[in-house]
């Protein structure tokens, strides 16, 4: 292997961390701790910081070597990932939601995997935990009967940077089901799949919370563009 | 069902809409989404109310000015085809749905119903997010 393709073979395995956080002091310091200890470190880590009333921009400062973003007035989930794929700029991007962890083989093993492939998108399986045992809550009982499930969600994810090129990014108009569209939208590219947990997510107080009846006219929509975009194939 | 019995859609178990003639289903217990058009998102409003099956095939031939012999068994193997997937259940008290008088009738087609696999560990997935109708929400306290 010539030195040219040495270099672009070494390019090609760089990677961008994306954190998305708001109001998640609580919380925040373990998820970047989690990308630090990563056994191949990542490239970059950027934060973007939500409009937050506790000390969540504080503690993203308080990290050397960080680029922190301040979401400013574009709200929401969506916003926030593009924001912080426009300012990435490595091969690959992997998202980390402020409540999520990643594993310390995440990035390793997905690299691996997608290492010398066509792969645009690699996940692994997510484990889900409740940190707080004296929060039990009857909404809790379908969250936890499948604790290890595929992660369709962006911290399990490492995406080719250039797929956000071809098939768009997250769609703002979508308060919850951007991630589910943007995994839909994503199907036409090349995915693998590893059978190792590389995330755990837990659930808490806040993030139980969501808009039941938001989250199912959205997802009505995900599946209903999906069909659309099928039958024009 | 007994045939005096009555159907109503399973609302503890699916989620749906009708856009543009076109009823989709999605079914929260297995992932799976169903597309109903035509004459099936017709009856499928139907649904929202409480009908029994004759009063369904009634106003089936009705509403496209056909006869009642004709669209009976396109109905009735369309509800069994429903209820055997579990997105319509039996109810004994018949309930008014919302009149579909301001709908186009273009034609009658026999009721069908496509059902998709393909989105199923996306759909049951159930995300969860600090996300509420005005994004983000507080901190419950």
């Amino acid at each position: 292997m010539g030195d040219g393709s040495k270099q672009q073979q070494a390019l090609a395995m760089t990677v961008s961390a994306v954190v998305i956080v708001r109001n998640g002091a609580a919380r925040l310091e373990r998820a970047i701790n989690s990308i630090v200890g990563q056994a191949r470190p990542v490239d970059e880590i950027i934060v973007v910081v939500g409009e937050s009333n506790d000390r969540t921009r504080e503690i993203a400062d308080s990290f050397a070597g960080l680029k922190v973003i301040d979401q400013g007035e574009n709200v929401g989930i969506a916003s926030a990932r593009n924001i912080g794929i426009a300012a990435s700029g490595y091969e690959w991007v992997a998202f980390l939601d402020h409540d999520d962890v990643w594993r310390p083989e995440k990035i390793e093993q997905q690299l691996n995997a997608v290492e010398g492939t066509d792969c645009d998108v690699c996940t692994g399986m997510m484990q889900m935990f409740v940190a707080d045992e004296a929060w039990p809550q009857p909404s809790l009982a379908r969250q936890l009967d499948r604790p290890i499930r595929l992660g369709l969600t962006p911290s399990a994810l490492v995406v080719r940077r250039s797929l956000f090129a071809s098939i768009g990014c997250f769609d703002p108009s979508l308060k919850i089901g951007c991630d589910a569209d943007w995994i839909a939208r994503s199907q036409p590219a090349t995915w693998c799949n590893i059978d190792k947990v590389v995330v755990e997510k837990e659930i808490h107080d806040s993030n139980i919370s969501g808009d039941v009846e938001l989250n199912g006219r959205e997802m009505l929509r995900v599946a209903r563009e999906h069909l659309r975009r099928q039958e024009l194939l | 069902m007994d045939e005096h019995g009555c159907y109503t859609i399973n609302v503890g178990r699916v989620i749906h809409e009708t856009l543009d003639d076109e009823a989709l289903v999605i079914d929260s217990e297995n992932g799976h989404y169903h597309s109903i058009a035509g004459t099936g998102a017709v009856i499928w409003d139907m649904l929202v109310g409480a009908q029994s099956r004759s009063s369904i095939v009634a106003k089936v031939a009705s509403l496209y000015g056909a006869d009642v012999a004709s669209v009976q068994s396109d109905v009735d193997g369309f509800l069994d085809r429903l209820h055997a997937s579990y997105l319509i259940i039996g109810t004994n008290s018949p309930v008014s749905s919302s009149s579909p008088a301001s709908r186009s009738f273009l034609q009658y087609t026999p009721p069908e119903i496509r059902s998709h696999t393909d989105l199923e560990d996306l759909l049951l997935f159930d995300p969860i997010h600090e996300v509420g109708q005005a994004g983000w929400p507080e901190r419950q306290t």
